[in-house]
């Protein structure tokens, strides 16, 4: 059996008894080998803790030690909750995978903090409990599931991803990123000055321009720092970044009948390019202003719903939280 | 491994959905178990209606796209009558937008190409018009001529170049032609059959489709139609009003 290893967890005698019991037993079962790291924890780690053990009982009970060698309960994180899209609840509440969690969080209490947010969020309460739980107590998977082609139509399965999104720039807001670079740095001589104008005139038309007609274009003013050492190249490259990042500067797609942003999630089973991710508006201006996430994500799968993307696939997002560092 | 096809629904009309249930055509048909409907990404149903659109493409009879006719009734009114066809779904753009795109792709080799930037100029007269009214061919003639102008320069790039950049363009942005038809704004498209290319059916789909349709020049598409007479052309021709639209996802098993 893989072995479990709690990097961060409190020394045995540190854990109250009912939760130490459940682990003990857990161990004793030789469902888990838990190398204890002597380090004392926030009450809040301990909750985790605590939920963790909780789920190491059940699936010990169950003999489940598939699903007991995937539980991580080192990795647990704090997650956000940024949106999630009502339509996509029932379609939750009749997958079998989540019908566990759900099933526990049926007999646990509204707390206060649930109710604050969700009031706050004028969503309905038990839609946005059982996604949160679905995403925070969900497994993950680290690959996605081959296409049913038994089925008559294409069902659009759900999968929870525990990923890192990249957020790839705006082709445009990086040519004029650049741009401003070149003018700032007092690049813009008689020898460049008509790829300036060119990249302006294309700027000004971004709704006629094509994705690699922009990069192509990004391309050519970047080489115009070539003459420039690597250290002063990297250091324009940062501060193009920079902007970028505090512009919120996001690739949009109209796809699936709504505007969404495109990101990349890179699968251990994918090629180098990643999987376009295509993530509501209504999600991405609640983003923090990152060009990189780390998220746990219910997503639909769906064959590419664009012909110029290298995948075969591509994911939509309805329900995505942030994971925020770990309290330890 | 076999290849298989499924069908993915991409968008239905929301207002005609119900009908489908009252229509003699497919009043018989059995809607799906409710238990395996599938998600619609980005719509909002009825589970009935779902239910019964997504019987109908599976099982009703298709009508070869050259077989599609309106009925005329025996006193004497042409009336629309749907059909489910299989078909190459091609969406056609906005001809100005196709300029405008065409421009924006030519523009970084006009600097040193004089009979390109002077077509490019051309076209940028017409285009800065206030009131452009025009004919669909007259920009398209100012397309092909930036694209010829291009193409006499010998470069390293394909001679389309400017097409493929324009093209893409036109699916990023998803500049469909839009046309009032049918009582309301839509689409222009062809269903056309792989069989027979020449029978092509001119049709549109309702511009509310514009974001659910895939970003693909052309895509094999099951669809529910609504056939009616083509008024706008002399022969008896017909025109198709796409009420439903599955897009067909090959696959292997």
């Amino acid at each position: 059996m893989e072995v479990l290893r709690n990097q961060g967890a409190p020394p045995l005698d540190r854990i109250p008894v009912a939760q130490g019991r459940i682990l003990a037993s857990a161990i004793e079962a030789g469902l888990v080998d838990i190398a204890v790291r002597r380090k004392p924890i926030s009450a809040r780690r301990a909750l985790d803790l605590y939920r963790d053990l909780i789920d190491i009982e059940e699936h010990a009970e169950r003999g489940d030690a598939e699903r007991i060698s995937s539980l991580s309960i080192t990795s647990r994180r704090p997650l956000q909750l940024v949106a999630y899209e009502p339509t996509c609840v029932p379609a939750v509440r009749r997958d079998a995978r989540f019908a566990g969690v759900l099933e526990r969080l049926a007999t646990r209490p509204v707390t206060e903090a649930e109710d604050f947010e969700a009031a706050d969020e004028q969503a309905d309460i038990e839609e946005r409990r059982e996604i949160l739980e679905v995403l925070l107590r969900g497994e993950p998977v680290r690959s996605l599931p081959a296409i049913d082609s038994t089925a008559s139509f294409y069902g659009a399965p759900l999968v929870l991803l525990d990923a890192t999104i990249e957020l790839p720039f705006n082709e445009v807001d990086a040519m004029w990123a650049t741009l401003a670079a070149l003018t700032a740095r007092g690049e813009r001589d008689a020898e460049n000055e008509p790829l300036a104008k060119c990249a302006t005139e294309l700027g000004q038309r971004r709704s006629s321009c094509s994705a690699p007609l922009v990069e192509g274009m990004t391309s050519r003013l970047a080489a115009r720092f070539d003459r420039r050492g690597p250290v002063e190249r990297a250091a324009l490259g940062a501060e193009i970044a920079r902007a970028l990042v505090g512009a919120r500067s996001r690739q949009q797609r109209t796809v699936f009948g709504s505007d969404c942003v495109r990101g990349l999630w890179h699968a251990s089973d994918a090629s180098s390019e990643g999987i376009p991710i295509y993530i509501p508006m209504e999600f991405a201006g609640r983003l923090p202003s990152l060009d990189r996430l780390d998220v746990r994500v219910l997503v639909e799968v769906h064959p590419a719903i664009d012909a110029y993307e290298t995948e075969t696939r591509c994911l939509r997002a309805v329900a995505l939280a942030i994971a925020g560092a770990a309290a330890e | 491994m076999m290849s298989t096809t499924l069908l993915q629904l991409m968008w239905v009309h929301r207002a005609e959905a119900g009908r489908f249930r009252r229509t003699p055509t497919f009043r018989d048909i059995a809607p799906i178990d409710r238990a395996d409907l599938p998600v619609v990404p980005g719509m909002r149903f009825d589970p009935d209606d779902l239910a019964r659109v997504l019987a109908v493409l599976q099982v009703a009879p298709r009508t070869p796209t050259w077989e599609l006719r309106a009925a005329e009734r025996s006193d004497g009114f042409i009336v629309p009558l749907l059909a489910v066809v299989d078909a190459d779904m091609t969406v056609a753009f906005a001809p100005v937008e196709r300029l405008r795109a065409t421009i924006a792709a030519a523009l970084p080799f006009a600097g040193s190409d004089s009979a390109l930037r002077s077509a490019i100029d051309a076209a940028e007269v017409l285009l800065a018009l206030p009131h452009l009214v025009t004919a669909a061919e007259t920009l398209e003639s100012h397309s092909a001529r930036i694209s010829g102008a291009f193409a006499r320069t010998p470069r390293d790039l394909p001679p389309d170049h400017l097409q493929t950049m324009a093209q893409r363009a036109l699916l990023e942005h998803r500049h469909y032609e839009r046309r009032p038809m049918f009582g309301g704004p839509h689409l222009r498209l062809e269903l056309s059959s792989r069989d027979r290319p020449s029978s092509g059916v001119r049709g549109g789909i309702d511009a509310s489709a514009a974001g659910h349709l895939p970003i693909a020049s052309r895509f094999s598409a099951r669809a529910i139609v609504e056939v009616h007479r083509d008024l706008e052309r002399d022969g008896g021709g017909v025109v198709a009003r796409v009420l439903a639209v599955a897009r067909a996802v090959a696959t292997t098993k």
